[in-house]
């Protein structure tokens, strides 16, 4: 017995001298970091200028395929924004020998799941699918772009779904204050159109518009296919054959950048009774066009400095507006760019009650970055760190791949893109983020968009900006 | 394509911030069951480990088998509050716990649903030891130093989030309305997870100290761990960290019958909105049962794509509607299904909800086809690959198994609730849909003339 209990001791005691006492007087030290390389895709271009970055993966029975065409929103007349949108989503409405019952049965059977999407500058046709069905699923998209039917019933369909979605999204303050920013901050000049229009844009188009835009719009040269998925380099050469087809150029252009940019004012839209404002501060800043390594480096240095700024929960705006005000559940900035221009936006939903502290906060923590409370070291360095090491969770699934590599088609970046991402992060310098800083965060450039109740524009008043009111359609109320 | 919704997914309030022939159909790989070892501490808490050294990263998720469901009347939305309490510091670590996991390039949140609320992260692999001393911090020792101040801050940041997602939002108030009318006064799930402002205006520090005595305990847990790691080195890193955690409160989940509606229920709700919109909800079964299943897969006949049985009626032919989904929402106790149309302009909300319940009634008077069947068995079987996907995904899915059926490894079983389900399962779970309902309406306020 007692040599039993000794037995017993010894084995607990063996056990427990595994398990050390955790240290709480200090957060422990990482192990060693192990390195991520990225899968690059292989690129080549068919005949008729279709370029394809293929990415085999392997991991599961899946694949998706994403056709990104170089034509967006900034090529819709103003009066008829949103007719790129219609246009793509008439597509799955009849093509070939195949109605819109016959398409949809054909997805479904087959555990597709398309969609079309318009952004500023770019359109794209995306299938998420079984990669055993490649070849129907690429026979699918050469009726789209080659044969589409566009029948009448099908548009008068289309169109008056988009037109009710539209009016529905009037009724939302992030839609409305969004689409009053691009017109404000763009007048009817490039970057003004929202994507999918307006109750009174989308009133205007129609099918004759429609069939213009798509001979006009879906060629094949300077767009892009990129596949990846469980496919090998033969199988989609030959479920390609049905792309080999289509032919023609884009003859869109997009519309001019309008100069000046806006002088600061505030931009008023009303919500009657709503218990919360949208609150948008921004300014213009210069589009992804340029691809010349200072461009490329000038907009790394942006991301650092706006990593304590904005882009994190621990950034300044939120910890103010939110952790220490309680004024919002979330407060935050990002840079949003197009080809030609693009933004650099504050937002924040914040209690009615709070709409002009939320604006003097907003104005305050960018005259602090700019003035006394420059980027700090540790600041710098965690953002530095955060950029580099969150990259491998966005190459996680097949489809956060896809996504990843689609921007670099959409910004006209290389395919060794991510692969230099560490480096150009790290090569950024505090003083490259404060220079962005100084740039980027100056008061006097801002204007102001607010969607709340009416009854706040006194208390606005106070800011000393010119209030200019705008209805829900993007639209200037004159003033009586 | 809508699928597969819990409670939790449709509900849960996060701290921060988608023709050939019957015979042609496809029928992807084999489905692989992640290995999984699963342990338990001595103090009670439940250990799952599954490792995954495709990317180096690494997921760590700790679940507390308690949530809304456990809140008494008058402290509606507490555990809700509390999650966000618990991001506010510890005591060796007393600052916000965002800070150190954005320093790393990792994420970091926590989300409550009616049945549990859950913490989780994901970091760089070589992180690991970070987020396990992280969490058993907070865990033992965030009353030390939890105060005044931070409670008051985060409960306007909760009633912001409440009038941000819900209040202020247009048809924001389905979800609560929903819930209070297909569950009685006194069932867990009667209130809403985000709560009522009323009830979190009154919540105290004190409610704060009882709650995590009463919910915050090792028996009350199970922490996942997966991705890039060591099993062994996992293991002994758990125990090191957790091991000392002593509350040996074992809370009583809670347990409630599946109701019966004794009659139909219909609210209507005036709104800022343009478009009406008429919502009905049936109470059904609980999650992962057999009728779950089979709703799941109602809900893909009736309303996802242009040729399902709903969407081809009222939207593609009649150009009623403007907007239709349906989902089988499932937790722990019971389930609802959900059906939401939003008219089409010119259409009235009487108008839709005569058209929508003449459509449903022909809809399930007719099992499905085989192909019906087996395009939405399709779906299933891709989704499944892709639950497969993501170290996150794969830690919150075992904790959420384990949960509600007792085996982290039930990803092959589970779908094959939906593979062995025959048209006519599928007539049968119909019944469901043909007891007494809710009904939501949403009416634009003042005759709609808001703009």
């Amino acid at each position: 017995m007692k040599r039993l209990l000794f037995c017993a001791l010894l084995a607990l005691t063996a056990c427990h001298s595994e398990v050390r006492a955790p240290d709480r007087t200090t957060l422990p030290t990482p192990a060693a970091l192990k390195t991520f390389q990225v899968q690059e895709p292989e690129v080549w271009t068919l005949d008729n200028q279709l370029t394809v970055w293929f990415l085999p993966d392997h991991r599961t029975p899946l694949a998706i395929a994403k056709l990104i065409l170089p034509t967006g929103a900034a090529t819709d007349p103003v009066e008829k924004a949103g007719l790129l949108s219609i246009t793509a989503s008439m597509l799955d409405e009849g093509a070939g020998d195949k109605d819109a019952l016959t398409i949809d049965r054909f997805l479904q059977n087959t555990a597709t799941d398309y969609g079309s999407s318009v952004s500023t500058d770019k359109t794209t046709l995306s299938f998420d699918f079984l990669s055993e069905n490649v070849n129907s699923v690429f026979a699918l998209l050469s009726d789209f772009l080659q044969k589409p039917q566009f029948n009448q019933k099908d548009f008068d369909r289309v169109i008056k779904k988009a037109q009710a979605q539209a009016q529905a999204d009037e009724d939302d303050l992030g839609d409305v204050a969004t689409l009053v920013m691009r017109k404000a901050l763009f007048g009817n000049g490039y970057g003004s159109n929202p994507p999918s229009g307006t109750t009174s844009s989308l009133k205007r188009i129609t099918l004759d518009d429609v069939r213009a835009c798509h001979q006009a719009a879906f060629s094949p040269e300077k767009a892009t296919l990129l596949v990846t998925g469980d496919l090998d380099r033969k199988t989609l050469e030959q479920a390609l054959e049905p792309l080999r087809n289509w032919k023609g150029q884009p003859k869109l252009t997009s519309a001019d950048v309008t100069e000046p940019p806006p002088a600061a004012g505030l931009h008023f839209v009303a919500f009657p009774g709503s218990t919360q404002s949208m609150v948008l501060l921004a300014h213009r800043v210069p589009g992804n066009a340029d691809v010349s390594e200072e461009a490329i480096k000038a907009r790394f240095a942006d991301g650092i400095f706006n990593q304590p700024f904005g882009s994190k929960f621990m950034g300044r705006l939120n910890m103010n507006l939110r952790e220490d005000k309680g004024y919002t559940y979330g407060a935050h900035a990002r840079f949003l760019r197009w080809n030609l221009a693009g933004m650099f936006m504050l937002k924040a939903q914040v209690e009615k009650n709070y709409t002009r502290a939320t604006v003097d906060e907003m104005l305050s923590e960018l005259m602090q970055i700019v003035g006394d409370k420059p980027i700090t070291e540790t600041e710098y360095q965690e953002g530095v760190d955060d950029q580099v090491l969150s990259l491998p969770m966005s190459f996680e699934t097949l489809s956060s791949r896809a996504d990843m590599f689609a921007q670099l088609i959409e910004r006209g970046y290389s395919t060794d893109y991510w692969n230099r991402y560490t480096e150009r992060t790290r090569a950024v310098t505090l003083q490259d983020a404060q220079a962005s800083a100084m740039k980027n965060a100056r008061g006097e450039d801002f204007i102001v968009v607010i969607a709340g109740d009416p009854e706040l524009l006194p208390s606005l008043e106070g800011l000393g900006l010119k209030i200019t009111q705008w209805d829900r359609q993007g639209n200037i109320i004159p003033s009586k | 394509m809508k699928l597969k919704t819990t409670f939790s997914s449709a509900l849960a309030s996060g701290l921060l911030w988608a023709a050939t022939s019957a015979s042609a159909l496809a029928a992807p790989g084999e489905l692989k069951e992640p290995e999984i070892t699963e342990t338990r501490l001595s103090n009670g808490l439940t250990l799952l480990l599954s490792r995954d050294t495709s990317l180096p990263q690494v997921a760590v998720e700790i679940r507390f088998l308690s949530g809304s469901a456990s809140e008494r009347k008058g402290l509606e939305g507490f555990a809700h509050l509390f999650e966000h309490l618990m991001f506010q510091g510890s005591e060796h670590y007393n600052q916000d716990y965002f800070a150190p996991y954005e320093a790393i390039g990792g994420l970091v949140n926590g989300t409550t649903s009616q049945d549990r609320t859950n913490f989780f992260e994901q970091v760089p692999s070589s992180h690991l030891e970070l987020a396990l001393w992280m969490e058993s911090d907070r865990v033992q020792t965030l009353l030390n130093v939890l105060t005044e101040e931070r409670f008051e801050n985060q409960r306007s940041v909760v009633l912001n989030e409440r009038r941000q997602r819900y209040e202020n939002t247009p048809y924001g108030m389905m979800y609560p309305l929903i819930l209070e009318n297909l569950f009685p006064e006194g069932h867990p799930y009667h209130h809403p997870t985000i709560g009522y402002p009323e009830a979190l205006n009154q919540a105290t520090l004190d409610d704060a100290k009882q709650f995590f005595s009463n919910y915050y305990s090792p028996s009350n847990a199970v922490l996942a761990i997966v991705g890039d790691i060591d099993l062994k080195e996992a293991r002994q890193m758990v125990e090191r960290y957790f091991g000392d955690w002593k509350n040996p409160s074992k809370p009583e989940q809670p347990s409630a019958p599946i109701p019966v509606l004794d009659a139909d229920r219909h609210v209507v709700e005036q709104d800022n909105i343009s478009l009406p919109q008429v919502n009905l909800a049936w109470v059904t079964p609980v999650a992962y049962s057999a009728d779950d299943a089979a709703l799941d897969l109602w809900a893909l006949i009736l309303t996802d794509g242009k040729s399902s049985r709903l969407y081809q009626d009222l939207i593609f032919e009649q150009h009623l509607l403007q907007d239709l989904w349906a989902f089988q929402a499932s937790d722990r106790l019971a389930g609802a299904f959900m059906i939401s149309a939003t008219a089409a302009p010119g259409h009235s909300i009487d108008e839709i909800a005569q058209a929508l319940d003449r459509s449903l009634e022909k809809a399930l008077s007719t099992p499905p086809t085989e192909e019906e069947l087996k395009r939405a068995l399709n779906a299933y079987r891709k989704a499944f690959f892709k639950k497969t996907e993501g170290v996150l995904k794969r830690a919150h899915q075992l904790t959420q198994y384990w949960h509600i059926t007792g085996k982290a490894s039930y990803l092959k079983e589970d779908l094959a609730r939906y593979t062995n389900l025959t048209p006519a399962d599928l007539a049968q779970a119909a019944r469901w849909l043909k007891a007494h309902r809710v009904r939501v309406d949403f009416i634009p306020r003042d005759g709609g003339d808001q703009k």
